[in-house]
């Protein structure tokens, strides 16, 4: 309460107390002492006189709305003029009340604490519906992406099959061409073999593009990580020609399952297992490590991580950044079709897990793969 | 030695061109060719090929009807099919085999890769 007058006070506070408001009641009559007074409580109200001598209840207004708090200012006054109440009110009181007729106090009080209420009720209830609508908007954005993906995957599967009777035709005919040419120019059989390179790299992208538009057709088993990797490492190992090259394992000890498209997992694993070993140009060690990770918002049931690391050439910071780009490769000399880590990605993701790829120029490269353990 | 004679049923005539001129050049086969197909079921009773090679996506008559009317016929029922096709989905596969095909190879097939799966389709014809 803000008043200076010791009788009009205690004859607003008997009002208040008689119409049952008044629990804690601090009075104060400078600025200074309304402005501490404000944090110390959780103020319902505040009643103001309208003219004080070193106070006015328009400057009580300006500092309760500066502090930026929905506290009501009821404005008490000795004059009952409609231009004094017109100023009050517009200033932002929210009622004016004449000293002679005190006992509108209550009711004034009454309606206030509801409409704070009601306001209070109707800032959360537009919160929530501003989460919701970025949840939604969110949603929303999440599904016109994999829209999109599904889109772009049904248009690249219709050029991809639409292209492989044509790219039939051409490697029949340059097959056709190297029998007719077997003791013709060496100049043109060179030509039809470099033809048929390019053919073959063709129906290689075509491949990818077929396996980049189906990756939702998932066969899901449940799957020990630690036998998926063994697996996939034995079969790689059989392509590795250079002896130097080194490849440690490392699995998990506590036991695990993970629920995955084990043909799916595997094809990602040899794509990293490949781009590791290729990175060591030929010398180097590629280490394998399977590792459990405790519960994390991103993987509530826990996660099981795949972990690929190599001693290689690394990758710059500028090739990093695009390296998930469709079609992006340092390999195209070597029938790169730069589809890989894009198809792995999307593989991965389509398990709801991720695939992370660190890496420093002239050091090594770590890929990890993150899956999802089952329930 | 007589020469294994095969039946190629697909609507791409260039694609059949090369194919009968690659087999024949590098295979010892006699190779005769339908551009749909009920041209193949005709063929597949006057040529009696030891195998046929069928294209799954052609107008009309697809290849599951040609395999499913192939089957039926005492005549052609035992003939081995190899289904060749641009559909590259497993649900294709699943319904080749449904229909008892010997195989499955997807365009574009490489000369060699084809040879192989032809002669142990023969191989093992020979030895039931």
């Amino acid at each position: 309460m803000m008043e200076s007058s010791e009788r009009d006070a205690l004859v607003i506070l008997q009002e208040l107390k008689r119409s049952g408001y008044v629990s804690h009641c601090e009075r104060v009559d400078t600025i200074d002492s309304l402005t501490a007074a404000i944090p110390k409580k959780h103020w319902d109200v505040i009643i103001c006189r309208y003219t004080m001598p070193r106070f006015c209840g328009l400057a009580a207004i300006r500092v309760v709305r500066d502090v930026g708090l929905d506290i009501p200012v009821v404005i008490v006054s000795d004059a009952d003029g409609e231009e004094t109440a017109g100023a009050a009110i517009k200033a932002g009181a929210a009622d004016f009340i004449s000293i002679r007729e005190v006992g509108r106090l209550g009711a004034a009080v009454q309606r206030e604490l509801r409409e704070v209420r009601e306001r209070r009720d109707r800032r959360r209830a537009e919160a929530a519906l501003r989460r919701t609508e970025v949840e939604l908007d969110e949603m929303q954005k999440g599904l016109v992406q994999s829209e999109k993906l599904a889109a772009l995957g049904r248009f690249s599967s219709g050029i991809a099959h639409e292209l492989k009777n044509p790219l039939g035709i051409v490697l029949g005919g340059i097959e056709f061409l190297e029998v007719k040419t077997k003791r013709g120019d060496p100049d043109v059989r060179t030509a039809v073999s470099k033809i048929k390179e390019a053919a073959l790299r063709a129906a290689q992208i075509v491949d990818d593009i077929l396996k980049f538009a189906k990756p939702s057709d998932l066969k899901l088993d449940l799957v020990d990580p630690n036998e998926l990797v063994k697996d996939a490492l034995s079969l790689f190992q059989y392509g590795i020609k250079s002896r130097e090259i080194e490849i440690r394992a490392d699995f998990a000890k506590e036991s695990m399952r993970v629920k995955v498209d084990r043909n799916r997992i595997e094809q990602v694993l040899f794509n990293l297992f490949a781009n590791a070993v290729e990175s060591l140009e030929g010398q180097g060690s590629v280490h394998v490590g399977v590792m459990k990770r405790p519960r994390s918002t991103a993987f509530p049931h826990g996660a099981c991580v795949i972990e690929v690391t190599d001693t290689g050439v690394g990758i710059s910071p500028e090739n990093l950044r695009r390296l998930f780009e469709p079609f992006f490769t340092t390999k195209r000399d070597q029938q790169g079709t730069g589809l890989g880590l894009f198809i792995a990605k999307n593989i991965v993701s389509h398990h709801n897990g991720d695939l992370k790829i660190e890496s420093q120029a002239g050091k090594g490269t770590k890929a990890q793969v993150i899956l999802q353990l089952a329930e | 030695m007589s020469k294994n004679r095969i039946l190629i049923i697909d609507d791409e005539k260039d694609l059949c061109f090369f194919l009968k001129a690659n087999l024949e050049a590098r295979g010892n086969y006699v190779v005769k060719v339908a551009s749909s197909g009920e041209d193949g079921l005709y063929l597949a009773e006057r040529f009696k090929p030891h195998l046929i090679i069928l294209d799954i996506m052609m107008p009309v008559m697809d290849g599951f009807k040609v395999l499913e009317e192939l089957k039926k016929n005492p005549k052609t029922m035992a003939i081995p099919a190899l289904m060749l096709s641009a559909k590259h989905d497993d649900e294709s596969k699943i319904e080749a085999s449904g229909l008892y095909c010997e195989g499955y190879v997807t365009k574009p097939v490489q000369i060699d890769d084809l040879r192989n799966r032809i002669r142990k389709i023969l191989k093992l014809r020979k030895l039931k």
